[in-house]
């Protein structure tokens, strides 16, 4: 636990030296910097799950056809 | 609609004033939209790339049409487009749980639209939905922009914490936490929303991630700023973050318990033929109503039996009532009925929805978004008189503020259910009789006709407001 805890740390911390400064964005609301972080922070985690679902549509409909074709 | 008188016949309405790509004002009768130059690009790409005609047509965004410059407000006018008009505006502090979660779900929806087209939102506000014609449906047309790519969705924010915060605090904590949207109007701030969440929906990753790490976030990063030069999001982590957020949305839900209110009419002091009797007198007020009334308010509306006389009728109804459970029921049974007449509102005629925001102004009061054409007062009465105190005299100058004509229901003390509020209270009431109600609002309205309902100790009165009195607001 420890460990992790200490990962999380350095995560954190390299999340934000890798970014440096900021510059202001221009949207007219605050979409707030912590937003922003979390997003890319999950983005490939979203990614992933979201490409799995379509690809596990398509594997399922895919063993469907197989299956009918074999009965 | 009531609004705030400025000089001259243009006055900008008093909730637009955030968004530099334009606002919304009145030239006399008219609202207007005017686009600012600045957002030129987007608004050409808006309508050039189909994105426009899509959403109207699928019902998700309402049509406007363009207008002279010549009412342009400033110099900074790029066009002036008038848009279609949202004859009763609510609030998503007034919204019952699936009404908001309808609303979340067709702002996610008209997002996944503008990404097939190049754009997104750039707001995600509760209060750019409005229901309209039973369906919910964005009113700002400029909150599309080009879609920046590879920047994360600017909006995120807003949307947690407009719509999925406050949806999950109703559905797993308490339906009643939707009041705090009237508090926090840009939406349920996520830490708050992170700690009155059971702990276990950590281990639900839509919660987890969207309100509790989000909150976390927030608060981490607070005062820094987040350089998006170097990282990018993907087009696919994009439609990975939507779909993530419909599929928290979906799996909310709120199970509609049964209330007080909520067998009102099987329990209560009417049997059928009473109903039938009331049903019947109300229709024929209803009828006789000229001109026919553009929208109606029933107060204490409960299962909507009597809104619905009004609908059908192609009244625009709002079902108003203080309990959430009355309020789900009627919209969702107005959902499967398809009514494109009756919208259902939460309301705690005591403590009606205040003004709030910069000024007081850019969420209207209930009162300034009246007065309704025609209101409904059944079995409302005695709750008002007796159980919160308020004199007959005050009832009779409220009543003629809100409408202009009125089917209200008088229900005496020899009445049971006033027997019931009385039994465990002092009589302070002498002057709740049915000579002082009449005589109170003949001060402000003329009675048209007056029937008891049989079977009951009710009576139902048709009133129309004094002509010297419809002059005053």
């Amino acid at each position: 636990m420890i460990n992790s805890k200490i990962l999380k740390r350095i995560l954190v911390y390299v999340v934000i030296f890798y970014f440096g400064l900021g510059r202001p964005t221009y949207a007219y609301i605050d979409p707030g910097s912590g937003s922003y972080f979390l997003q890319l922070l999950i983005a490939g985690l979203l990614a992933g799950i979201y490409s799995l679902k379509i690809y596990w549509g398509k594997i399922r409909s895919f063993l469907g056809r197989i299956l009918r074709w074999r009965d | 609609m009531e609004r705030l008188r400025s000089s001259g016949p243009k006055s900008r309405e008093p909730s637009s004033f955030r968004d530099p790509s334009g606002f919304l004002f009145f030239h006399d009768d008219l609202i207007l939209r005017q686009v600012n130059k600045g957002y030129q690009d987007n608004y050409d790409h808006l309508m050039d790339s189909g994105l426009y005609l899509r959403l109207v047509r699928l019902g998700l965004l309402i049509g406007h049409e363009e207008m002279d410059r010549a009412y342009a407000l400033s110099d900074e006018a790029y066009k002036i487009i008038r848009p279609e008009v949202i004859p009763f505006i609510s609030y998503p502090y007034e919204w019952s749980f699936s009404q908001l979660k309808q609303a979340a779900l067709s702002t996610l929806e008209i997002q996944r639209q503008a990404l097939d087209y190049g754009m997104s939102l750039k707001d995600c506000s509760a209060y750019n939905i409005q229901f309209r014609n039973g369906k919910s449906v964005l009113i700002d047309t400029l909150s599309f922009e080009k879609l920046p790519e590879g920047q994360p969705w600017v909006a995120y924010r807003q949307f947690c914490q407009h719509f999925l915060a406050p949806l999950a605090l109703m559905s797993l904590v308490d339906v009643r936490l939707s009041q705090l949207l009237r508090g926090y109007l840009d939406g349920i701030p996520l830490d708050l929303a992170s700690s009155l969440l059971p702990f276990r929906t950590h281990l639900r990753f839509s919660l987890l991630s969207h309100i509790h790490l989000h909150a976390k976030s927030q608060s981490h990063f607070a005062g820094k700023n987040v350089d998006t030069r170097s990282r990018r999001m993907s087009r696919r982590a994009f439609l990975g973050l939507i779909d993530s957020l419909d599929s928290g949305i979906k799996a909310l839900s709120w199970k509609v318990r049964d209330s007080v209110w909520s067998n009102y009419y099987a329990s209560t002091n009417y049997d059928s033929d009473a109903l039938q009797h009331k049903v019947k007198i109300v229709s024929s007020i209803l009828d006789q109503m000229t001109p026919r009334p553009r929208i109606l308010w029933d107060l204490g509306a409960n299962n909507g039996l009597f809104s619905r006389l009004a609908c059908e009728r192609e009244i625009l109804t709002i079902a108003f009532d203080m309990d959430p459970s009355c309020v789900e029921r009627n919209y969702c049974e107005s959902v499967r009925r398809g009514e494109t007449h009756l919208l259902p509102l939460w309301l705690d005629l005591t403590n009606p929805s205040p003004g709030l925001g910069w000024e007081n102004q850019e969420r209207s009061s209930l009162l300034r978004r009246g007065p309704a054409d025609a209101v409904l007062a059944l079995a409302l009465i005695h709750h008002l008189a007796i159980t919160n105190n308020v004199p007959l005299p005050r009832l009779a100058e409220f009543f003629a503020r809100i409408g202009r004509t009125l089917a209200i229901e008088f229900v005496p003390k020899s009445d049971s259910q006033v027997q019931r509020l009385l039994s465990t209270r002092e009589d302070i009431f002498p002057r709740y009789t049915q000579e002082n109600f009449e005589q109170e609002f003949r001060h402000y309205f003329t009675i048209r006709q007056v029937e008891r309902i049989r079977g009951t100790e009710r009576t139902l009165y048709w009133m129309e407001k004094l002509e010297s009195e419809k002059a005053s607001p």
